[in-house]
């Protein structure tokens, strides 16, 4: 099992967020889930991608600019990757727990 | 009661917008019950920028099912328009393939029940009578306007 | 086993999954706010799970009265007609 921790920023330039919402700028929180994705394929170095979703828990909003921290839990499984992933928002609060399977390739 | 909704009047209920609105259509609906709608994937869409893969996001296609069960909450309970649905929780989805540009997305949504402002959707999406993902459950909240 | 001592874990398997614990973690008077860091959502969750598996109308007002898993599977008796 390997533990890693990274830090993150939301991109104000990021496109998706103008249309997510035009008055109030908010990271949807499944772009949590693909950057999740990225951190592990980062993290074991070859790529990976999400078979299935135990859970997602979407706790507190992001904002633009917002800095946040991944702890990320990675177990390797019978076709990939089992992750365990608590998302820390700027204030250390816990914005979002992700458990879910990438599978290599 | 046939549902046909056009973008135009998906953008009317749904507060989402250009590039974050991720229904095209909705084409049959019961209020309260179940709702069909469509997403055609682009290869203009900004995910694709600069992109290596050409594999849709993952999060990008729970999102769009997640827009189409926001739509038949806010059919189903009019009085929960105007204020923002917001993602709360999901369990158990499943990916099974992989969608590419140029797939056009059929998600079956299911309304399960709407307690105390929260409201719990399940389905499945195909691209053509390929399933390619299956959600278990999904949790959104209304987050009322100011 | 007596089905209502086989009811009562098939509670503590749901509530151990909103909760993401394991059953043998959750104690039967544990409270879920104060021990297990739920938030209302969560609350919410049980009682839409609970709807769901057993086909029964919990009014929203019961809520506040499901906080550890014994006042839960009070509450439900009541709306299900469970026999003690």
């Amino acid at each position: 099992m390997r533990h890693v921790t990274e830090e993150k920023k939301v991109d104000p330039g990021l496109p998706y967020l103008a249309g997510h919402f035009p008055e109030v700028t908010i990271y949807p929180g499944v772009f949590i889930i693909d950057d999740v994705e990225r951190a592990v394929a980062a993290v074991t170095g070859a790529p990976v991608h999400l078979t299935h979703l135990r859970s997602a828990r979407f706790l507190r909003p992001l904002l633009s600019g917002d800095g946040f921290r991944f702890h990320l839990q990675i177990t390797p499984a019978a076709s990939g990757f089992e992750v365990d992933a608590r998302c820390e928002g700027p204030d250390g609060v816990t914005a979002a727990t992700i458990k879910a399977v990438f599978d290599a390739g | 009661m046939p549902v046909d909704l056009d973008h135009e009047r998906i953008s009317a209920l749904l507060p989402h917008r250009h590039p974050m609105l991720l229904v095209d259509r909705v084409e049959a609906a019961v209020p309260g019950e179940s709702l069909e709608a469509i997403k055609t994937i682009s290869a203009s869409e900004p995910c694709y920028a600069g992109a290596t893969g050409f594999d849709y996001p993952a999060g990008l296609l729970i999102e769009s099912f997640g827009q189409a069960a926001a739509l038949l909450w806010l059919i189903s309970n009019p009085s929960a328009a105007g204020g923002l649905p917001m993602f709360a929780a999901a369990r158990d989805c499943r990916i099974e393939a992989r969608v590419r540009p140029g797939d056009v997305v059929r998600h079956l949504v299911r309304l399960e029940q709407v307690i105390d402002g929260a409201a719990f959707a399940s389905g499945e999406s195909r691209v053509g009578p390929r399933r390619v993902a299956a959600f278990a459950s999904l949790m959104a909240v209304i987050k009322p306007s100011k | 086993m007596s089905q209502s001592s086989e009811r009562f874990e098939q509670l503590r398997e749901i509530v151990a999954e909103v909760l993401e614990l394991e059953p043998e973690e959750v104690a039967d008077g544990g409270d879920f706010v104060e021990e297990y860091d739920a938030d209302s959502l969560r609350a919410i969750e049980i009682l839409a799970r609970i709807e769901k598996t057993w086909k029964v109308e919990i009014p929203q007002a019961e809520l506040n009265e499901m906080r550890n898993l014994k006042a839960v599977y009070e509450v439900v008796a009541r709306y299900a007609g469970w026999e003690e």
